[in-house]
């Protein structure tokens, strides 16, 4: 294991649904969520993650709404919409079959089919 | 944590309070507030790991990516966002507008249907009118760069024959001689070419039937710049020697309507006028002549004019003849090249000939006469429209009418904005509470006017059908060769106009009451919420001010429409001298068939018999000159005793006439006798004129037993036998002239005669029995022009009927639509005034007073527009005075009756409201509040 991950395209918008999809959040809660679940292995760059969130709101997949931190910081709040959460579901289970399948390919032995 | 969502904000919630759309900047500031908060954050944490904070700040900034290009590259992304849901949001603003327009339009089926019907009858009566237009007006030859073709006019004085009409004026005719002159100079055009539509009896070997052929020089398709659809198409090589070159090109139309688009046809024989030329090809498709109004079935060449052409008079040694000029010139300006350069050339050629070839040969005029010839020069005029007499004819009363359609479209938006100022009122509260919840103005001006697009596009739509049926109107009374050019389906432009309109009267309409019902003045006042619709008053007087002027439209065309239909009605009862009911008429021209004047001369005999002998039939005439049909023959006439003096016009009509015509025709004998059956070719010559003959010749009452001559000859070979009384010649409405009546069968030389039969019974059932006589006779020669007289007579005043129907209909179309905006008006003032009324009968008012209320209103309105009106009328009848006979644009009868009929629309369209006016119960009226 050496160095970060690069990550596959596509896959961000995913990811920042999959943590969107538990509670809203600001766009630094978003970063060290994914950051804790990867234990850091994902190379984002995290300006990369904002870009992902304006594509995700022009798609209407997330709304966003300016709101209050607990320390009492002015943040924008990026919440699923119910096209996002259906978005998350067909995406993973998609996600899900691809990787099965790749894996499956390339943990068997090579010979003939 | 969160707190301020509300977690079951949707997408759409942002929107319905218009939240959403937010400017570029704002995006952008936005953005670097987020990227603020981040690095705050991440640096925090850093530092809470033990990092000091520079490094902290350093590390934060090397996570986020580099600096400036990662803020840039979220600026951008932020603004495509804000893009994408702007559209978004507008589109579905759109689509809900939608929504909400029709389903409030469902709710309201009378109000749409009368505005749907208004608009449909505003629009159709423009787009067809437009049609009209276009087709005979403005449409281009199907030519490679039309604007380049250019007609050739002499201007100046010139003494010949000359033969004009359908294609032209006479100033545009010109010699063969000089033809010839101008084809081989052509400088300054890329090639002259002429042409001359004639008529012919066409035939493949079978039996022939009566065509429009054009005679066309060698240059004629290479002028125009046309490709064969077929074989080739005429070239200079067809048009050297006179006589030698049998050959035709077929128009696309004949050969597919009447050979079936048959390929083998290249290299028949086809018989023109008895001659047998040789079809070497089949001109483009759309390609209908050069002349708008004549469709030429074959093109032959100019060099077989003698072989074919003997319809036209007077063509004995065309090609030497300096003074029969009968052949309309066009050429091409080269490309880049100007009109005046070319003119300036063409005159450079055209001067030396005229001046040193052509002066000495018009010695027999006046000295000043032979001065204004020297002067004549050519005039390039355009011709990208073809060479026709037809625009002509045909623009001043299509102008009319463009304008009455567009009165009556103005008329039908008024009325449709009435009727939705009045809605808008009515939805006043709905409008009000919307702005208060903060929508914006132009969103709720938006939604209203997206009810306006809605019945404009169902109007629009069925305007096209309205259109379809005032074209098929239009067409009903045009003569056959002019509806034959007008294509009555649903064309491009005529769809793209209705379009067009559609969409200008959608904002017409829509704009003022949506902009109207939003003004912040209302608003503020209904958000005080007095209980009655404030603003009312000044909602009514919009009201009031709309259909003012919808009335004094309403009279223009009222005004207009009697005045065209008294003018059509003079027309109808115009004394002709003579009379026309119960008589068919038809011409044969055996003449095109090769005949001789021997076997024409039997055959006319024989026809003459035939008639008779039909049941029904009292008695029949012939004569060479069709009557009425806009045609005309004419010569000076040498009377004996009359000196000759050359400043003096020695002119008269001529016609040639069978026996019994003037009893046929109803013409009253005066004094001698008519022609008889003993008047033929060896016997005496003989003549008979009309009053207003003896008249311009000062012959007083010493008339019969004078000795006359035909052509200024000086043999005077004619007496004058009997003195007719004056009928009208070429046309309904032309003066009455001088005319003289020279016997048909004494002159063998005559080619074409045009039969009456007049009936006891019906002549349309003599029609349907000519064809089958003349087959029995001879079914070689074809029968042209078969109608009723009384026909023949309405397509000669053509454009009175035309103008007389559809300003009729239009003027009809409006007053009903002034009515019905009228009646809408006062419903809704006294459903407001509701309450006024109440009080006012509640402290005694009676009946009658309160129907005054009402009728005061209409009686402002009515004289206000009445008034505005009929100046407005006085000052475009200027424009139709040309196109009235018989009175003047300030006919003061035509005045009164629209006066009247407006007077009586407004009062009956005042009467029911102002009846419920007057049964306004006051208790039921003041509790409603």
């Amino acid at each position: 294991m050496t160095g970060p991950l690069p990550l596959v395209r596509g896959t961000l918008d995913i990811l920042v649904l999959k943590a969107l999809s538990w509670t809203p959040m600001h766009g630094y809660e978003i970063t060290t969520w994914l950051e804790a679940r990867s234990s850091g292995a994902l190379g984002i760059q995290d300006s990369a993650l904002y870009q992902a969130m304006h594509r995700l709101e022009a798609r209407e997949l997330v709304v966003a709404e300016w709101g209050v931190t607990e320390n009492n910081q002015r943040a924008r709040y990026y919440k699923l919409t119910r096209a996002g959460r259906a978005h998350l579901v067909a995406e993973t289970a998609q996600w899900v079959r691809y990787a099965q399948t790749v894996t499956g390919i390339l943990t068997k032995a090579a010979g003939p089919a | 944590m969160v707190t301020p969502i509300d977690p079951e904000v949707r997408p759409g919630i942002r929107r319905l309070f218009h939240l959403a759309l937010r400017r570029r900047d704002v995006a952008r500031a936005e953005a670097d507030d987020e990227i603020r908060l981040h690095l705050a954050l991440r640096t925090a944490q850093l530092v809470r790991e033990g990092l000091s904070p520079e490094m902290a700040r350093a590390e934060a900034e090397r996570r986020f990516g580099p600096a400036e290009e990662a803020r840039m590259d979220l600026h951008t992304s932020a603004e495509r966002r804000e893009q994408r849901m702007q559209l978004r949001e507008s589109i579905d603003g759109m689509q809900r507008d939608l929504r909400v327009a029709i389903r409030g339009l469902r709710r309201a089926p009378a109000l749409v249907a009368t505005i749907v019907l208004s608009l449909a009858l505003g629009i159709g009566a423009n787009a067809a009118i437009f049609s009209l237009f276009q087709q005979l007006l403005l449409r281009p030859l199907p030519v490679p760069h039309p604007e380049q073709l250019v007609k050739l006019v002499a201007k100046g004085a010139r003494d010949g024959a000359k033969s004009c009409g359908e294609v032209g004026g006479c100033d545009e005719t010109f010699t063969y001689p000089m033809f010839r002159d101008l084809e081989r100079a052509r400088m300054g055009l890329t090639g002259v070419a002429a042409h001359i539509p004639i008529e012919v009896a066409l035939s493949f070997g079978d039996q022939p039937s009566h065509e429009r052929a054009t005679l066309v020089s060698g240059g004629y398709f290479r002028v125009l710049g046309l490709r064969p659809a077929l074989g080739r198409l005429l070239e200079p090589s067809d048009d050297e020697a006179l006589g030698a070159h049998p050959v035709a090109v077929l128009s696309y139309r004949f050969w597919q309507s009447r050979l079936g688009g048959d390929p083998g046809v290249l290299n028949r024989t086809v018989s023109v006028n008895g001659q047998s030329l040789t079809v070497v090809g089949v001109a483009p498709r759309d390609f209908d002549g050069a002349t708008v109004g004549v469709r030429p079935s074959v093109f032959v060449p100019l060099s077989m004019t003698r072989q074919v052409g003997q319809s036209m008079p007077g063509m004995k040694e065309f090609e030497t003849n300096r003074k029969r000029y009968w052949l309309f010139l066009f050429g091409r300006v080269p490309p880049g090249g100007s009109v005046e350069q070319a003119s300036t050339l063409v005159n450079a050629a055209y001067r030396p000939i005229l001046t040193q070839v052509e002066a000495p040969l018009q010695d027999k005029s006046s000295a000043r006469d032979q001065q204004a010839f020297l002067q004549g020069k050519l005039e390039l005029s355009p011709a990208g429209q073809g060479q026709s007499d037809l625009p002509g004819q045909v623009r001043t009363p299509l102008v009319l009418l463009f304008a009455v359609a567009g009165v009556v479209l103005l008329i039908a938006c008024a009325n449709i904005a009435s009727l939705l100022l009045a809605r808008g009122a009515s939805r006043g509260m709905e409008v009000a509470v919307r702005l208060s919840l903060g929508a914006s103005r132009r969103r709720v001006v938006a939604q209203l006017l997206m009810e306006s697009v809605v019945l404009a596009v169902l109007g629009g739509a069925a305007g096209l059908l309205v259109g379809h049926a005032t074209l098929s109107l239009a067409s009903s009374v045009l003569p056959s060769s002019l509806a034959s050019v007008v294509n009555l389906g649903l064309r491009w432009p005529m769809v793209l106009f209705a379009i067009a309109l559609t969409a200008l009267t959608a904002l017409l309409f829509g704009l003022f009451p949506a902009l109207h019902s939003t003004r912040e003045s209302l608003v503020t006042t209904i958000r005080a919420n007095a209980g009655q619709i404030a603003g009312a008053r000044s909602t009514m007087r919009s009201h009031s001010a709309l259909v003012a002027g919808q009335i004094a439209l309403s009279t223009v065309l009222l005004v207009a429409a009697g005045l065209f239909l008294r003018s059509l009605h003079n027309v109808s009862r115009a004394d002709l001298g003579l009379s026309v009911e119960h008589i068919a008429t038809f011409t044969i021209s055996p003449e095109l068939n090769g005949y001789s004047s021997e076997r024409r001369t039997q055959l006319f005999d024989r026809v003459e018999n035939e008639l008779r002998t039909i049941p029904g039939v009292s008695s029949v005439a012939s004569a060479r000159i069709p009557l009425l049909t806009g045609g005309g023959w004419g010569s000076e006439i040498s009377v004996e005793g009359v000196k000759r003096d050359p400043s003096l016009d020695h002119d008269a009509m001529i016609n040639q006439v069978g026996p019994q015509f003037f009893h046929t025709l109803g013409i009253p004998l005066l004094s001698g006798r008519e022609f008889t059956q003993a008047d033929r070719d060896g016997a005496p010559g003989v003549a008979v004129v009309n009053e207003a003959f003896v008249k311009k010749f000062g012959l007083g009452g010493d008339v019969l037993g004078r000795r006359a001559a035909l052509w200024g000859g000086d043999d005077l070979n004619l007496q004058i036998v009997g003195i007719v009384r004056n009928a009208k010649y070429g046309s309904v409405k032309g003066e009455t002239q001088a005319v003289i009546y020279a016997a048909q069968h004494q002159d063998s030389g005559v080619g074409a005669v045009t039969y009456y039969a007049r009936t006891t019974g019906d002549p349309a059932q003599l029609l349907r029995q000519i064809p089958a006589m003349m087959a029995r006779i001879d079914r070689d020669v074809p029968v042209q022009d078969l109608k009723t007289f009384p026909q023949q007579i309405r397509e000669n005043v053509y454009l009175d009927r035309m103008i007389g129907t559809l300003a009729g209909a239009f003027a009809a179309v409006a007053t009903l639509l002034a009515a019905i905006g009228l009646y809408g008006v006062l419903a809704y003032a006294v459903a407001q005034r509701t309450r006024e009324i109440g009080v006012r009968m509640a402290l005694g008012a009676n009946a009658w007073s309160v129907r005054r209320l009402v009728l005061r209103q209409v009686g402002g309105m009515t004289v206000v527009g009445g008034v505005l009106g009929v100046i407005a009328a006085l000052a475009l009848g200027r424009l139709a005075r040309s196109l009235l006979f018989g009175l003047e644009a300030n006919d003061p009868a035509s005045i009164v009756a629209a006066a009247g009929v407006l007077t009586t629309i407004a009062l009956g369209a005042a009467y029911l409201p102002a009846r419920r006016a007057s049964r306004v119960d006051p208790m039921s009226a003041l509790r409603a509040e």
